[in-house]
Order: structure tokens, then sequence, then C-alpha cells
């Protein structure tokens, strides 16, 4: 019995101009679906993406507001965002909806018109399938608090606050001192943020977090062989210093005591943490300037590499090399020498423009009246505290953030806690404060006027089911699920992945229209239809970020794809359990691929891994019943690489046309035909 | 909180590459209705036509984040798309911008283009027909003439497209339409041009075949899977990376184009993963640091990729065949000329080819390298003095209220980079219309009316 909501279908078929005609038998389709008792309209038409035809079908669907929607034509990237659209505008819930992706999908990959049709034929089935138990997903308002935490003190939390202030959002800030954030409940709209000081501990409602925390600059010279005082200073602190000195009455600087009338020599070395010195260029090019132009002194810039990605920086070292400043660069394997002789500090470099065949590489050995270190750059001193407390990870270095791409630019992977600024990544002030500028635009995306429409039901927990085993909610990437009694997901925090409910070990979590029974629909074969579907069949569970993406791609291309090949798109293979591709082998399945996207550029952080492990293991099982491990495969791709996917299905099905039909196959036609015989 | 969207207007966002589509999809995320307008057929700019860098696993080029983009747009009411269509006269009244907006004059015509194929099996061109898809993912999915190739641009009698194109979607000479629109603000997000490489005649672009570009190589590594060599089709064993091909260089441009050595870093690296035995060589003044985690890059490419501290002099054709590229070597003290199969130009990133014409037109300036101008931040940052919540000037402003820049068209910057600017942009628009608001006509019209 179909789960569905909807009691009846309409179809539309189209033909794309005539162009799938020549190839696909439209009468034959249409007529399939006439004698399906649910399907009330059947209508064929030449070109459903263009306006007018929209319109013809937006007359056709008024008043239907009890009917779920199946299309036959092209790539659901191109149908499916203006059919959800008209399907809202004449009131049927645009989750009723399920393309048939017979163009870039079918015709396009598939040369053989035979194979086409055949094709064609199951995909049109399987998608009747689908339409017939799509659930509409409501969407409605959540209420949200429009107080906003701002973690930090510097420039960029500055410009966070005005900014959300300026939005009509009320600013609670936690800015160091003795305040703590010491702990973050709830979940996005309504977090409960506690913050502790020297009082007590404090609780409050925010809608989101903004960690706008400033990075830790320290002097490192003892690790190199130098202590900091006298004529040894960090590059930062004299850049303050100069800066300073500018104004009447400062106090002199440390090397002006050297004799009068002398040239001093100054020594700047950079680069020896082995971190971007693009920001130490920049403050180094300053200082040396003032120091070579202003006071005649003797300057040298000794660093790794010339860091001149930044604005304007690599026309500055240009002409400061012209007015007579020297730079040295040196290698990896060989740093500069640091060292004090008698009070003077020492730099010995190799520079590796210098080197020459056949002989040692000159050693530069610059006595400086002012020896200049760049200071290591790290995370702020509580950033440790700070991730664990908010329930966020930290990425390369120790700065938050973790390095994925679909976290930029100021995302965490809890929804509504923001990271900007020096807290993520070491940078300037400007950048810091145009980040935060991002930021506060980023906030109002994600609470808008103290309402929020978001879908209500788009997770089924089954309450009976449920053994309160907190898997899920270690599983749960966004920190979505809470308990009380049984899991409780929180609408704005799921993004709806689908992992929890892979994971649950008691079935308990179902993702509506991504649901076992749903999916398994898509699966089912019916060897009074399928028997014609072209050998071998493999099933292709992709996720719908990457490997549809580059199923799309390769269908725009045109490339030949295996004509047993079958997609199944997923929000994440994150999805993708043991279960589902048991499932696909016992419906008789020769081979089964899963598109995942690479490691660390998974949506949702580590979908991709859990369905990595999931198909390690199932290949053993794979193996121990017979069915062989290597009929089953996770591939990792982006959503760019049409050709790669088209090579690896391609490979495979050669692969399974050597071994023969999975052994589960002829097993599965008896089963299905004993009760009936 | 959110902006109504009929007191302040529509927002104008200009380029629909991966700057242009974030800052579009985040004003319309907070409640702002946007028009983005694309002069090119489609959307996703120059990044799709970039390749996927990772190995094994993902390096963080971004460049698939424009698809991710692209897709998100498509599904966002609040945002109209206008492909085909290019910015030809802004004015600026009472706040506001009165836009004149200029159909691109494409023989196909996107509205009715439903990408069926039919005229590409009909193009007599060869050996690639002349109308083809205009891109393997960027959207609208829509085809494409080519007016190299194309018989009717070579003065020629042809015009079969357009007989068997079952949507009339084909003219040639097609009238370019106007259309004049009113925004509540501007964000420009219009790009970059590469280098053209053919300018440094000593590396023989265009004359030799295997000699390519950067953007030549992201271009095969997309639609081959792998690297091949144009002149032959092979596998390339040796292969060379030249940075800093146009930037760099006080005879084009003095900047950093601050993309290139990421982007030659990882398709070497990549390169080396797909084939193994390959001998690759980065050929680079100085590395520029890239990513959150660079750190780790140089041990990663140890052993795998050779990094040599040389700018080369030229490339030459070996008496017995093959390209070999001259440099001066630390090993020899001499010019070496060393065999290469491939050899790759890494170009850098240039103001687009109309830039000055566009910033004439929006009143704005070019800074020192042709880039649009921004209103420098001031040192010290916010000055006290400013209002309540009143911006810090930065790169995402101009001289011109309610004016942003989002992206390369301001200055390089990679993918990650162009996406953070162009949040800003975002962010100060939002800004920007909270406070006109309280000025725009309408609202004050409404008001009396009231």
């Amino acid at each position: 019995m179909p789960e569905g909501d909807t009691k009846t279908i309409t179809a539309l078929l189209c033909h794309c101009k005539d162009s799938l005609s020549r190839t696909l038998d439209y009468e034959e389709l249409a007529q399939m679906l006439r004698q399906e008792k649910d399907v009330k309209e059947v209508s064929v038409v030449a070109g459903l993406c263009r306006e007018t035809d929209q319109a013809s079908v937006k007359t056709l669907l008024e008043g239907k507001s009890g009917s779920s929607v199946l299309v036959l034509g092209c790539s659901p990237k191109l149908l499916e965002p203006s059919f959800r659209q008209l399907l809202s505008e004449v009131g049927i819930n645009p989750h009723l909806l399920s393309v048939v992706n017979v163009r870039e999908g079918c015709v396009w990959v598939t040369p053989d018109q035979g194979e086409a049709r055949a094709r064609a034929r199951r995909m049109l089935r399987q998608g009747l399938q689908r339409v017939r138990r799509l659930v509409a997903i409501e969407q409605e308002p959540v209420a949200v608090s429009n107080r906003v935490l701002v973690v930090g003190s510097g420039a960029a939390a500055q410009e966070a606050v005005n900014g959300l202030g300026e939005q009509g959002f009320e600013v609670v800030t936690v800015s160091g001192g003795t305040e703590r954030v010491a702990g973050l409940d709830g979940e996005v709209g309504n977090f409960n943020a506690r913050i502790r000081d020297e009082r007590g501990v404090k609780h409050e409602c925010v809608g989101a977090v903004v960690v706008a925390t400033d990075d830790e600059k320290r002097f490192a010279g003892e690790e190199y062989g130098v202590e900091h005082g006298g004529r040894v200073v960090g590059l930062y602190e004299l850049e303050e210093a100069l800066a300073g000195a500018a104004a009447p009455g400062a106090p002199s600087l440390p090397w002006s005591e050297g004799s009068e009338g002398e040239r001093r020599i100054v020594c700047f070395v950079l680069g020896l943490a082995g971190q971007d010195s693009r920001l130490a260029l920049e403050s180094a090019l300053t200082s040396a300037h003032r120091l070579h132009r202003e006071q005649n002194a003797e300057v040298y810039i000794i660093s790794h590499e010339v860091e001149v990605h930044g604005r304007g920086l690599a026309r500055r070292y240009g002409e400061l090399r012209d007015e007579g400043v020297i730079f040295f660069r040196y290698t990896d394997d060989e740093p500069p020498r640091l060292s004090m002789d008698n009070g003077t500090p020492v730099v010995e470099v190799i520079d590796d423009y210098l080197r020459q065949a056949d002989r040692e590489p000159p050693l530069i050995r610059i006595p400086a009246d002012l020896l200049v270190l760049e200071e290591r750059v790290d995370p702020g001193p509580e950033t440790e505290s700070l991730a664990s407390s908010l329930r966020i990870n930290m990425g390369p270095g120790g700065f938050l953030q973790e390095d994925n791409v679909y976290l930029l630019p100021a995302s965490s992977r809890r929804v509504g806690v923001f990271n900007v600024g020096t807290s993520r990544v070491p940078e300037s002030e400007d950048e810091a404060v145009a980040e935060a500028r991002g930021v506060v635009a980023s906030v109002v995306e994600l609470l808008g006027s103290g309402g929020r429409p978001a879908p209500t039901n788009r997770t089924e927990v089954t309450k009976g089911k449920c053994t309160l085993c907190l898997t899920c909610q270690r599983y749960c990437p966004h920190w979505a699920i809470t308990y009380t009694r049984a899991p409780e997901i929180a609408p704005l925090a799921c993004q709806a992945c689908g992992i929890c409910a892979a994971e649950c070990p008691a079935v308990a979590i179902q993702l509506r229209n991504f649901t076992d029974d749903q999916i398994d629909t898509l699966l089912s074969w019916d060897p009074r239809f399928d028997a014609d579907w072209p050998s071998p069949r493999i099933v292709a569970f992709a996720c719908e970020h990457s490997g549809y993406e580059s199923f799309d791609m390769a269908g725009a291309m045109r490339l030949a794809l295996p004509p047993g090949l079958e997609i199944i798109r997923l929000p994440c293979t994150g999805k993708v359990d043991t279960r589902l591709i048991l499932r696909a082998f016992e419906e008789g399945a020769d081979g089964v691929l899963v598109f995942a996207c690479h490691e660390d550029n998974c949506k949702f952080l580590h979908g991709n891994l859990r369905a990595s492990k999931r198909v390690a293991a199932m290949k053993e099982v794979l193996d121990q019943i017979g069915v062989r491990g290597d009929r089953l495969e996770i591939h990792n791709l982006a959503a760019n690489m049409g050709p790669k996917l088209a090579e690896i299905a391609n490979e495979m099905a050669a692969r399974l046309s050597e071994m023969g039909v999975s052994p589960l196959k002829g097993e599965l036609v008896e089963v299905v035909e004993a009760p009936s015989a | 909180m959110t902006q109504d969207s009929s007191g302040s207007g529509r927002v104008l966002v200009i380029g629909g590459g991966i700057a242009g589509l974030t800052s579009a999809l985040q004003l319309a995320r907070s409640g702002q209705a946007v028009d983005l307008v694309e002069r090119d057929t489609v959307l996703g700019g120059h990044a799709m036509l970039f390749t996927c860098k990772a190995t094994d696993r993902c390096q963080k080029c971004t460049v698939c984040m424009v698809n991710d983009r692209i897709r998100e747009i498509l599904d966002e009411p609040l945002v109209r798309v206008r492909t085909g269509q290019e910015v030809v006269g802004v004015e600026r009244a009472d706040g506001r911008f009165q836009v004149r907006l200029k159909s691109a004059g494409a023989p196909v015509d996107a509205a009715k283009c439903i990408a069926c194929g039919l005229c590409t099996e009909e193009c007599p061109t060869t050996p690639e027909p002349s109308i083809s898809l205009a891109s393997d993912q960027g959207m609208p999915r829509v085809y494409r003439v080519s007016e190299e190739t194309c018989l009717v641009y070579l003065g020629k009698e042809c015009e079969r497209c357009v007989a068997v194109c079952p949507t009339e979607a084909i003219a040639f000479g097609r009238e370019r339409e106007i259309a004049e629109e009113t925004y509540g603000g501007i964000i420009v997000a219009t790009g970059y041009r590469p280098f053209a490489a053919e300018r440094l005649t000593q590396y023989g672009y265009r004359h030799f075949p295997d000699v390519i570009t950067g953007l030549d190589l992201e271009m095969r590594l997309r639609r081959e899977g792998r690297l091949t060599r144009p002149s032959d089709g092979s596998v390339p064993k040796r292969v060379a990376f030249i940075q800093c091909v146009g930037s760099r260089d006080v005879k084009h441009n003095r900047y950093c184009s601050r993309v290139c050595c990421a982007y030659a870093v990882r398709c070497a690296n990549k390169l080396s993963y797909l084939e193994p035995e390959s001998e690759i060589a980065i050929f680079y003044m100085d590395l520029q640091a890239f990513g959150k985690d660079f750190a780790g890059w140089r041990d990663r490419l140890r052993g795998r990729v050779r990094l040599v501290r040389s700018h080369p002099a030229f490339i030459e054709m070996a008496p017995e065949g093959g390209l070999r590229l001259a440099y001066e070597s630390v090993e020899t003290n001499q010019i070496d000329r060393e065999p290469f199969d491939l050899i790759v130009l890494s170009v850098g990133l240039c103001p687009g080819s109309d830039t000055a014409g566009l910033a004439e037109m929006l009143g704005i300036g070019l800074d020192e390298d042709g880039f649009l101008l921004a209103r420098a931040r001031e040192a010290g940052g916010r000055s006290k003095g400013e209002g309540r919540g009143g911006l810090g000037p930065d790169e995402t402003l101009t001289q011109v209220p309610g004016l942003f820049l989002a992206g390369t068209c301001q200055g390089p910057r990679d993918i990650a980079g162009s996406i953070g600017h162009a949040s800003a942009a975002a962010g100060a628009m939002l800004h920007h219309l909270r406070g006109s608001q309280l000025v725009t006509v309408e609202e004050r019209d409404d008001d009396a009316r009231g």
C-alpha cells in the first residue's frame, strides 16, 4: 500500500520538440500510464522547459490540488526548479513532483535505440512508483530569537555588533576578560548559551552565535636561538613601535643607542614557522620603508618566499628593492641560523639565487643592530575550549572552521554558529571586518524577521522503535538532534542528509521522500516488465551534490554510459546503508556503485565517510555469501567529473560482464515466483 | 529585519560568476529581490571551465562551489536570472539607479532554446559543429554559435540551424533589445580576463601546440578527466609549469595574481596522482601560500613534483623534435635546455576587457593595476565619529553609495576569496538598503497618500 498522500496522478511526457520521440515511443509510454487507475491525466507535450508550455501546463494543473505530478523529460536540474514554483502557484505541494530524466539520463547516453526504449520504460515505472509514494512536506514558520551572541572584542567583533544592531538584532556580547562561553545547548533560532564570569553562570537565549575572537601573535625567537629584548624584537611589535615613535615624546628604539653617525643594520627574518607570511611581508615592508628612508638604515629582509600575494605588495616589494633594501631567500633545507655575538644578533643565511655549481654556496653573515623576527601566529588562547563549548570543530593549525569548502565563508558545522576573522584564519583587520559584514547577511538569511519558514515534517521518528541509544545524535553532523524522551530533530538545524536514518540501528528514523520503502520501490525488480533491461544491471547511488551532477554532466556531454546503469539520486551518500546495498543485490543488481563526494568535500561533513565504511563492511559480507565483494564499489567524485563517472561505470560494466550475472539474481526470481506458483 | 523588496526596490547584481552568484543568493535569502544579469549565455563564469583538483581527497580548490551556487540560485524565487544581457547605461537619481540593459544579441534565444540538439546535427562545419551546447554544466542549458567557425559569420550562405530549430530560437542579425529597470543598489561582479599568453613571445604560445595556459589545462582536465597532449593525444610524461606568466612583470602586470601558485601546485599534484610515473616541475620565483592548510603542501609534493626557483628564458623546438625549456640552472651555472612533453604557462588574472568603460559608466575609478577602484579602508579602521552602525570603508565599497564590488573585478582573488568578498558585498548592500529605505521616493509618496 503506497504511503503517499495522493489519490491521483497527473503525468506530463515531454518529447523535447520531437527530438526524443525519434528514439523513444511516446505512444507506448503514454499507454503504459493510461493503464494505471490512479493516473488521471496523461499529456504528451513538446517543450516543458519553455514558459509558453508551462503556462498551458499551469492551466492543466489548476484545481488539481489533490494530485501529484509525474514529469518525463529532461534533467531534474532543469525541470525541478521551475516546476516546483509552478506547483506552488497552483496549490500543489512542490514535493509531490517526480521527474523522469529520459533525455540527459537515457537518450543522450544510450546510443542503441532498443536499449534506450527499455531503459525509458523502466525509468517511467520507477517514476510512477516514486510519485505514488511521495508525501507533502509542509513549511511552517519556526519562532526564532532575534538576539545574537557575538564572542570577541576586536575590530571584526565590533563590526558584527554594529552591523547586527543595524539590522534590528539585539546583540549579546562576550568580549573576554573573565567572561567565557561555557556551553551552548538547543539549536539555531533558540540556542541557550551559558555564559560564565566571576559572579557565576547566566543563561542567554540567542538565535545565532558569531565568533570573532582574535589570533595571538607570539615571539618565538627562543626556538631559533635568540631571546627577546635589547636588539631583538618582534615584527609586529616593531611596526607598532615605529608608528608610536612618530608621536612626539615617544621613547627611542633600542637599536638607536649605537654610536652616532654610523649606518645601522636592520635584519628582518620571516617565515621560520612555515606559515603564510603575506601579512608579515606587508608589515616588514612598512617598517623597512620607514627605517630605510627616514633613518637611512641598511635593511635586509630574509624570507623563505617573498609572499607578495596581497594588495599592492608586489609593487611595494619592487619599489623597496629598487631603493636598496636587500632581499635574501633561503630554502627549506637550509633556514637561516640566528645567534648572539656579544650582545649583537647575527644572522647567517644562504641565498637560493646565489648558488653555483661545484662550489659551496656563499654563507652571508649579517651582524645586525636590530634583528626583527616574525612572530608565530597562533589561534587565540581560548579557541580550543570555545570550540568545545560551542560544539564546533577546529581546522588546520587549531584555528576554527574545518577545512571544508561548503563552510565558506563563515559557517561551522553547527548551523547558526559562525566564525569570522582571525578566529578562523590569520588575516588582516580589513579582511576580518569585511568577513564580519558578510556574516551579518548570513544571520539575516538564517533568522529572518523573527520567524523562519522551515520544513516541519522532513524526518519521522517512530518512538516505539527508538531505544534511546543516542547513535543518531552522535552521527548528526549538525547537532540537530536532541533528546527528551525520544530524539527530537530541530527543523532549522536539520539539513536532511539522512545520515541519522542510515545509522539508526533500530530503523526508527526515516527521511521523508527518501524512506526505506520509497527507495526499495525504485530498486524493485519485476521480471514481467523488466526482463528487457540491458545487462549487466548496475545500481548507482549518487549524491545529488556530486555524483548526480556528474551524471548530468555526462549526459550533457552525450558520453555513452552502460545501458544497464540506473541512478538513484540521494541527498547524501550518508543515506546509503548496508540494508539498502543488500536490497539492491536481492533485487537482482549485478553490481552496485556508490558515487560519493571526495573526503573533506561532503556538504554534511562525513556522510561520504560513513558510506565508505559501510561499503567496506558490505564488501566482506558479499564475499562471504558468494556474491563477491568486487561487485560493489564506492568512488569519490566532484560535481564536475562527468567523464570520470562514465569511465568508472563503463569499466564496472565490462568487469561485470566478465563475471556474469549475480548469483542472487536467480534466487530472486524463484522467490518472487514461488508464492504465485 | 528582512528587506522589503517593494520598498527599496530590486537589487542588480552584474555578473553570474561565483562572486555574483554568491552575492545574489545571499541577498535573496535575506529577503531581497535580485536581478542577476550575465552577459554570457550561461551562469557560472570562469569557475565553470575549471577542473576539480581532488586526488583521492578534496584539495580545497573550491571549483565545485559554482555548481552548488547555481543549483541553489535556480531554486530561489527572489532571484530573476537574466543571461545574455549586458548593462549599457547607469544613471543615478534620488538614490536609485536607472539601468539600461541590452540583450547581447546572440543568435540563439535562450528563452526559446530547449537544448534539443537538432541544430548541432544539422550544422555543416567540420570537424566540430559551429553550434553546440554553450556549457556542459553552466545554466541554463542552451546552445551557442561559435563566431569563429560559423559560416554565417564568415559571410557565407547557410542558416541550416535556423531552418531546423523546432522552437524558432535561432536568428542571425538579431536586433538588440533594450530594457530599462530601476534598482535600489548594484553589486558589480564582472570578473576578470586571463592574461593573453601570446604576448610573451619567448614562450611560443599558439605556435607550439604543446605549450598551453593554465586555463587550457583546467579545461582539458575537466573535459577529459586526464591530461593529453594537444599535438598527438598522448599522455605527457614530462610536464613543466612556468609561474608568473604576465604577473610580477614590469613589462606587463606588476601585481601578483594570487591564484597561479595555487592552481599550478594543485594541478601538478593531481597530474602526479593520475600518472604517478610522470615527471613534473614547477618553475617559480616565490611560491605564494594558499588555502587554510598550506603548511603541509611542500611535504606532500616532495619526491613527486620538482620545485625549481628559476624564471625560464624561452621555449624552443629541439632539432630532433619536442619542446625544450631554457632556464638558468644552479646545477650547471648556465642556461640548461631541458626537454618537456608539455609546458603549462601559469597565466594570471587581468582586469576584464571593458573595465575602463564599465568604470566610467558606473562613475567610479580604476586602481593603478586597472581593476575597479574600491574605497580603501583607512588605517585604524572605523573612526569613532561615524554614526550608529556606520560602516568602515573597505574593498567592497566604492565612491558611489549603493554601488558595491564583489570578486575579481576589484582585484585578483581565488574562488574562496571571491566567495568571502561577495558575502561582504551582500552585507554592505543590506546595510545600504536599510538606510536608504527611509528616503526612497515611493515610500515618501506612499506616506503622503496614506
